[in-house]
C-alpha cells in the first residue's frame, strides 16, 4: 500500500509498519526512516535463510529486552530489533538513536556521539568543552558498557566487534549504548569472518588472520575476544590511551610493526617488569593522558589495576586468564565509590580516586587536598554483586 | 578487493602560515586517526599528499595507512598549482595500477588561484580517471580555474578551525564510506550527489 511518500508492509508479528520511499545507502543495506520518525526500517539487499534465520534468533530468543521487568533498561543500552520484515525483501526494524547520542556543540554538531571522539586526547580537544564530559562520567560510561557486555555474555552471545566505532556514547549525560548487532555470534554459529577494529583485535585473532578461514589453526571472535575488547575499551576511556601503544619498534616496515605490536609482540605498555614499551614521544597534543609517570594506570585504583593486570599481562596471550564482563562492572562500581572531587574548578576532569594517602592529589591537575576526609570501608571480601543481576 | 588511492592537493603558500597552517595540520591529523581506526579504510586506503606552493613537491607518497604520518605543514612562496597538477597526474600514471580503483582527489586551497600556467596540466589531467573536490578557503579562490577538472568546489567561510575539521571530517566521512563499499565488494562509482556536504561547507559548482 503506497501513501504520499510512504509505504506500509506487514511484519512477521503482524504489525503494519509504515516508512519513507527515500532511502540512504548503508552498505549491505537499504534503511528507510518510518514514519513516526521513531524507528529505522532496515532492507538486507539479498535474502537469505540463513540471516532470516539470525533475526529470529536475536529476536525472538537471545533478546535482553524481551525480558518482562527488565526488558526496559537494556532497550537504553542496545537499539534491538523490534520486528522482522519479510514481505518481497528481507529487513528488520530498529529504534533510531535517541538525541543524547547527536553532538549539540561544535564543528561536528548533528554527528552522532562515536565512542572514537572520545577515546584520543586529540580528538577530545577538538570537541566542544560542553561535549567533554569528564571522568567520573567517563568512568559510568565503561559501567554501563560493562553491564551491557555482560548481560550479552550471560546469555551465550558475542558481540564480535566491540570497539569505540560500536558504541555511541554521552559522557555530559551519562549514556551509552552498543551497536552493530548484526555482527553478533549467536550459540551455535560459527563465527563470521569479521575483519575487527584495529587497536581491538586479540593478539590471538591478529597472530592467527594469515591462515585461511576455517583453518583449524585460525582463532576467531569470542566471548573471550570480547573480554580483551572490553578491557581495551575501558581503558581508553579512563587513560585516553591505547594499552599496547608504546615506544618499542619491531621491524623497520610500519605494517609488521604494527601487527608484531599487536600481536605476537604485545607488551602493556606499563609492565611492572618490562619498561622496553613505555611511550617515549610525548607530543603535547597528547598530554597528559601519554605521560604514563604523570597518569599511570593505578590512578584507577586497586580494583581496576588488577583486573588491567590480568588482561595486559596474565591474559594478553591467555584468553583464558581475562577478566569476565561482570568482574569490570563489578570493580567499576567499587571504584566509583573511591572517587572525590576536585577542589580546582578548572581542572577538566573533575573528579580523581582518594588513594589512601594522608595528601590526595589530582593526578590530572596537582591539585592537593588538605583538610579531613570521611572513610568508610563499605564492602564485604566476598562479592556483593548478586543484587545487581538481573 | 580493490584498493582506494587518495591524492591530498594541499596549497601551502606563503598566506598559508600562522592560524590557517595550524588549522590543516590538525585537521590532517583528526583524518588520520579516523582513518586508522576504521577496519574498512585500514584495510584498502592508500594515501598520497602533494604539497604545492613555489613549486610541487609529492610530500608522502602513495602509502597504505598503517605507514602513513601527517607531514610537518609549512606555508612559504606562491601558488604552482600546473606543476601539482602535472605532478598528480604523473604519479597517477606510476602509482596506480589495476589493482586501484580511480582515485579520489582532494584540493585544499587557500589562496584558490594559480601564479603558474595550469592549462596544459589540466588537460592532461582530465585524460585520466579521477574524483576531484576542490576547496576554497574564504571568498578569495577562482572557480574557473579548477571547474573544468574537478567534480565540485566548496568553500568554507572562514579559514578557522571549526571550518577546517568541518570540511576534514567530511573527507574522512566520503574516504570511510567509500572504503567500505570496496571491502564488502559494493559498487565501485562514486556518486558525488551521495556525499552532499554539512551546512557549513557551500557548494560553488558541481558537475
Amino acid at each position: 500500500m503506497q501513501h504520499n511518500n510512504y509505504k506500509t508492509v506487514k511484519a512477521t508479528n503482524g504489525d503494519m509498519i509504515e516508512y519513507e520511499i527515500k532511502s540512504f545507502d548503508l552498505g549491505m543495506k537499504d534503511v528507510h526512516f518510518s514514519s513516526d520518525n521513531k524507528h529505522v526500517v532496515a532492507f538486507y539487499r539479498t535474502r537469505s535463510d540463513y540471516l532470516r534465520k539470525r533475526l529470529e534468533n536475536l529476536i525472538y530468543k537471545y533478546n535482553p529486552t524481551s525480558h518482562s521487568e527488565a526488558g526496559t533498561y537494556w532497550e537504553n543500552l542496545f537499539l534491538w530489533p523490534t520486528h522482522i520484515i519479510d514481505d518481497k525483501r528481507l529487513g528488520y526494524v530498529v529504534p533510531v538513536y535517541p538525541k543524547h547520542f547527536f553532538f549539540t556543540a561544535g564543528f561536528n554538531r548533528n554527528k552522532e556521539k562515536n565512542g572514537r571522539w572520545f577515546s584520543s586526547p586529540k580528538l577530545r580537544k577538538m570537541l566542544d568543552p560542553s561535549e567533554r564530559g569528564d571522568w567520573r562520567g567517563y568512568m559510568n560510561i565503561c559501567i554501563l558498557i560493562s553491564r551491557a557486555i555482560r548481560r550479552m555474555h550471560s546469555i551465550g552471545l558475542t558481540h564480535s566487534d566491540l570497539s569505540y566505532n560500536n558504541v555511541l556514547i554521552d559522557p555530559k549525560g551519562g549514556h551509552a549504548c552498543i551497536l552493530n548487532f548484526d555482527e553478533f555470534i549467536v550459540p551455535g554459529e560459527h563465527p563470521l569472518e569479521v575483519i575487527g577494529t584495529p587497536d581491538f583485535i586479540a593478539p590471538e585473532v591478529l597472530q592467527t588472520m594469515k591462515y585461511p578461514f576455517k583453518d583449524i589453526r585460525r582463532k576467531y571472535p569470542s566471548i573471550r575476544t570480547d573480554r580483551y575488547a572490553l578491557a581495551v575499551l575501558n581503558y581508553e576511556l579512563l587513560l585516553c590511551r591505547h594499552p599496547l601503544r608504546g615506544g618499542k619498534k619491531h621491524d623497520l616496515d610500519p605494517a609488521i610493526d604494527e601487527r608484531l605490536m599487536m600481536g605476537e609482540r604485545a607488551l602493556f605498555i606499563e609492565h611492572p617488569a618490562d619498561t622496553s614499551n613505555r611511550p617515549e614521544e610525548k607530543p603535547p597534543a597528547y598530554m597528559p593522558w601519554i605521560d604514563v609517570e604523570k597518569i599511570p594506570y593505578t590512578i584507577c585504583g586497586p580494583y581496576l589495576k588488577e583486573l588491567f593486570d590480568k588482561v595486559f599481562i596474565d591474559g594478553l596471550h591467555n584468553p583464558h586468564e581475562r577478566p569476565y564482563a561482570d568482574a569490570w562492572e563489578e570493580a567499576l562500581i567499587k571504584t566509583v565509590d573511591l572517587l572525590q572531587p576536585c577542589g580546582d574548578s578548572s581542572c577538566e576532569q573533575k573528579w580523581f580516586l582518594f588513594d589512601n594517602s594522608t595528601k590526595p592529589k589530582c593526578p590530572f591537575c596537582g591539585w592537593e587536598f588538605t583538610g579531613q576526609l570521611p572513610i568508610e570501608g563499605s564492602y564485604k571480601e566476598e562479592s556483593c554483586s548478586d543484587e545487581l543481576y538481573l | 578487493m580493490k584498493k582506494l588511492p587518495v591524492y591530498i592537493l594541499l596549497e601551502t603558500c606563503g598566506g598559508l602560515t600562522g592560524g590557517p597552517q595550524r588549522c590543516v595540520q590538525n585537521a590532517l591529523h583528526m583524518m588520520t586517526l579516523f582513518l586508522k581506526g576504521d577496519q574498512h579504510a585500514v584495510n584498502t586506503v592508500y594515501l598520497s599528499i602533494i604539497s604545492y606552493n613555489s613549486y610541487a613537491e609529492q610530500v608522502v607518497p602513495l602509502t597504505d595507512l598503517s605507514s602513513f604520518d601527517v607531514p610537518k605543514i609549512i606555508g612559504h612562496g606562491t601558488i604552482a598549482l600546473g606543476e601539482a597538477i602535472k605532478l598528480l597526474y604523473e604519479k597517477i600514471d606510476t602509482e596506480i595500477n589495476d589493482n586501484y580503483c580511480a582515485p579520489l582527489v582532494f584540493i585544499v586551497t587557500y589562496r584558490g588561484v594559480s601564479t603558474d600556467n595550469w592549462q596544459p596540466a589540466a588537460i592532461e589531467l582530465m585524460k585520466r580517471k579521477y574524483f576531484a573536490i576542490t576547496f576554497f578557503a574564504g571568498f578569495q579562490g577562482d572557480p574557473d580555474v579548477f571547474r573544468h577538472y574537478t567534480d565540485m568546489i566548496i568553500r568554507i567561510q572562514y579559514a578557522n578551525a571549526d571550518l577546517y575539521n568541518a570540511l576534514f571530517y567530511w573527507i574522512t566521512e566520503i574516504i570511510i564510506d567509500y572504503s567500505k563499499n570496496l571491502s564488502l565488494e559494493l559498487e565501485e562509482v562514486v556518486d558525488l550527489h551521495k556525499y552532499l556536504p554539512p551546512n557549513e561547507l557551500e557548494i560553488i559548482s558541481i558537475r
